[in-house]
């Protein structure tokens, strides 16, 4: 199966962070059939937007990982590719190398109002003058009108980055694959509420142009779920204010129920009553707010689509059934969703506070003396090659580099997700504490998972010491891992509690 | 469990067999020639010096095991090179042993014995380091805790599962 996932603004982006990470971890992956390929695309005006660099980052990140492990891994990251299509910055499509665009400058204005004179009124009806004179490539400041007139008036097939996702969709979806087309982004801030109606109005066309039935266009769109501590300024300028996030939240599922059956076969509203607090910014480098849980939801929005087929007609809610906290079991598909998330966040604490520590630590030593700490190190790095005092050739250091820095973007992202629930709202999930960047050496998973059973032998199970144990004892038939891919792939296996 | 089992046998049955009985035997008659010099009542020193070395030495042994297993075993061996820093307590170990084995050698045979030949002091020494590595490394190698299995030097000669 093929994914095709959009994230439009920075809500988009960070949904897409969460999607890039649980692809990682297979939760898109269904029994029985090849794993999940996907391909991710950001739309985002705003080049600045410090959310869209950090969901790039994870990608990145996650993608140097699969390149350094391509080919050697049986298990993780083993198969079902990724591909990161770029961003699309809708202004710079529209101002094609002409420096600065304002809705002024769109609709030129000066002409507009010299040849009609009425249509020029309109224009000031519509807009006010700050929004006319609004830099377009610092966003749309929470303002879905203008991203709505921008974006609308752009045809998808002149643009590059969305040719070579369209070309993918159209060659997967002719060539008889499974395909979803998946968009995410807010109803309630600028760039989402304007770009996830409208782009996928565009998808829609689109798909009917080619004549492509089989790709079902589905959609997680986001409630608000956050407030701005803080208020703008009159020298801030134009900029999203939480004020306006129900009444911009109103009128885009006001529009959806309207035209959204047409646009998307399926939808998913995702939202919270406890709103995260998150600081006040106009967006750009500032915007600095959290991953969260809702942008997870969105994520597993997309797993849920993969099981259902356009033809189903239905309205499901979910919710949770403590009012004052949110445990495994309010998520779908709660048990599967467990184990996936439990076992990345184990693989990524364990390699990140621990082996890789005590891989740091071996460079510059021999690796017979490393061997003595580290017996688990003999089942994968020789003593034999001309490498051994160097732990491993330049390429698994690049290994060990790449899963470090994957590892902890996950952790981060995971903290993330299990800090900022908003309000009292308590997270019954993962223990942040136990998923911080530590430098001295994580000894117990204990509770990392919450809510799992504390059986006396499962505890034991979960010792660092008990896991590198097993590394130690650990010997696949027929196939021998090998430096640090093999540490990865064979910490993968064991890190997966049923 | 092989392991383990080749130890509990090593500790508990072969060493005192070969302390107790085995090596002040062979005192007696192998190596009966080695210890003969002018002035020493052979006779005594036979029946009071090795014997008494041997079993002082085999609780020596035992003590320092104990010791070892329940250091390896109480402690948590999360990092590398915490496990690895014990391969410095292990030669302490060892050195004590060795130290112990020489203060044995000085109050059961070099001070009530001081006519024992050089040779007979330098074969006791030897056997004694003998004992040492068949009751203290072979064991610490033998049956150390998993992680820490790979500690005792010369280890690696016994990689196997």
């Amino acid at each position: 199966m093929k994914l095709f996932a959009i994230g439009v603004g920075g809500s988009g982006a960070k949904c897409l962070e969460a999607v890039v990470h649980l692809h990682t971890l297979g939760l898109f992956d269904q029994e029985g059939s090849p794993p999940t390929e996907l391909g991710v695309l950001f739309v985002e005006p705003d080049r600045q937007s410090a959310l869209l660099q950090r969901s790039q980052t994870a990608l990145n990140r996650t993608l140097d990982l699969r390149e350094a492990l391509d080919g050697v891994t049986r298990h993780f990251c083993h198969a079902g590719g990724l591909k990161d299509y770029g961003v699309w910055n809708p202004v710079e499509e529209s101002m094609a190398g002409q420096g600065s665009l304002t809705m002024a400058r769109i609709y030129a204005k000066e002409t507009l109002q010299h040849r009609s004179p009425e249509l020029g009124g309109l224009l000031n009806c519509l807009f006010t003058e700050g929004e006319q004179r609004l830099d377009l490539n610092e966003g749309f400041r929470g303002r879905p009108a203008i991203g709505s007139a921008l974006m609308s008036a752009i045809e998808l097939k002149h643009s590059k980055t969305w040719n070579a996702f369209l070309g993918d969709v159209r060659q997967a979806a002719k060539g008889g694959e499974a395909v979803r087309l998946h968009m995410f982004g807010s109803m309630f801030g600028g760039t989402g509420a304007s770009g996830v109606p409208t782009v996928g109005r565009l998808l829609r066309n689109w798909l009917h142009e080619e004549g492509i039935r089989s790709a079902p266009l589905n959609a997680s769109l986001l409630l608000p779920y956050f407030n701005f501590k803080d208020h703008g300024t009159e020298d801030t300028g134009l900029h999203a204010e939480a004020g306006n996030f129900q009444l911009n939240t109103g009128a885009a599922l006001q529009y959806l129920s309207q035209s959204g059956d047409r646009d998307f076969d399926q939808v998913y509203l995702l939202g919270s009553d406890a709103k995260a607090a998150y600081d006040f910014s106009i967006g750009g480098v500032s915007q600095a707010n959290g991953a969260h849980l809702v942008e997870f939801l969105a994520a597993l929005g997309l797993r849920n689509s993969l099981g259902s087929t356009t033809g189903d007609w239905a309205a499901y809610t979910l919710s949770r059934h403590d009012r004052d906290t949110v445990n495994w079991s309010d998520l779908p598909d709660s048990a599967f969703t467990q184990r996936v998330l439990g076992r990345g966040a184990r693989l990524a604490a364990v390699w990140r506070n621990n082996i890789s520590l005590d891989l740091q630590n071996a460079d510059g030593q021999s690796l017979g003396r490393f061997y003595v700490g580290a017996p688990w190190a003999t089942r994968f790095y020789s003593s034999n090659g001309e490498e051994a005092r160097r732990l491993g050739s330049r390429k698994d250091k690049d290994t060990r580099l790449a899963a470090d820095q994957w590892a902890e973007a996950l952790l981060t992202w995971l903290k993330q997700l299990c800090s900022s629930t908003g309000g009292a709202l308590e997270q019954n999930l993962l223990d942040p504490a136990q998923l911080d960047l530590q430098q001295r050496h994580l000894e117990s998973l204990d509770d990392l998972v919450r809510g799992s059973d504390g059986a006396t032998t499962r505890k034991r199970a979960t010792d660092v010491e008990a896991l590198k144990i097993k590394l130690d004892n650990r010997r696949t038939p027929g196939f021998n891992p090998e430096g640090t891919a093999g540490l990865l792939d064979t910490l993968w296996k064991l890190c997966d509690q049923p | 469990m092989l392991r383990t089992l080749i130890t509990v046998v090593l500790l508990l049955v072969v060493g005192p067999v070969l302390n107790f009985f085995i090596l002040p035997r062979s005192m007696e008659t192998v190596f009966l020639d080695v210890f003969a010099a002018p002035g020493l009542d052979l006779q005594q020193f036979l029946s009071e010096g090795p014997p008494k070395l041997f079993k002082v030495f085999w609780f020596s042994n035992m003590g320092a095991i104990i010791v070892w297993f329940y250091r390896t075993m109480g402690r948590r061996a999360a990092s590398a090179a915490r496990v690895a820093a014990m391969r410095t307590q292990w030669w302490i170990a060892a050195g004590l042993l060795v130290a112990a084995g020489l203060i044995c050698s000085a109050f059961s045979i070099w001070f009530p014995f001081p006519r024992v030949s050089l040779l007979g002091d330098v074969l006791l020494l030897a056997l004694l380091l003998v004992d040492e590595a068949l009751l203290f490394w072979l064991p610490t190698v033998l049956a150390s805790p998993r992680s820490y299995r790979l500690v005792a030097p010369g280890a690696q000669l016994f990689q196997g599962n």
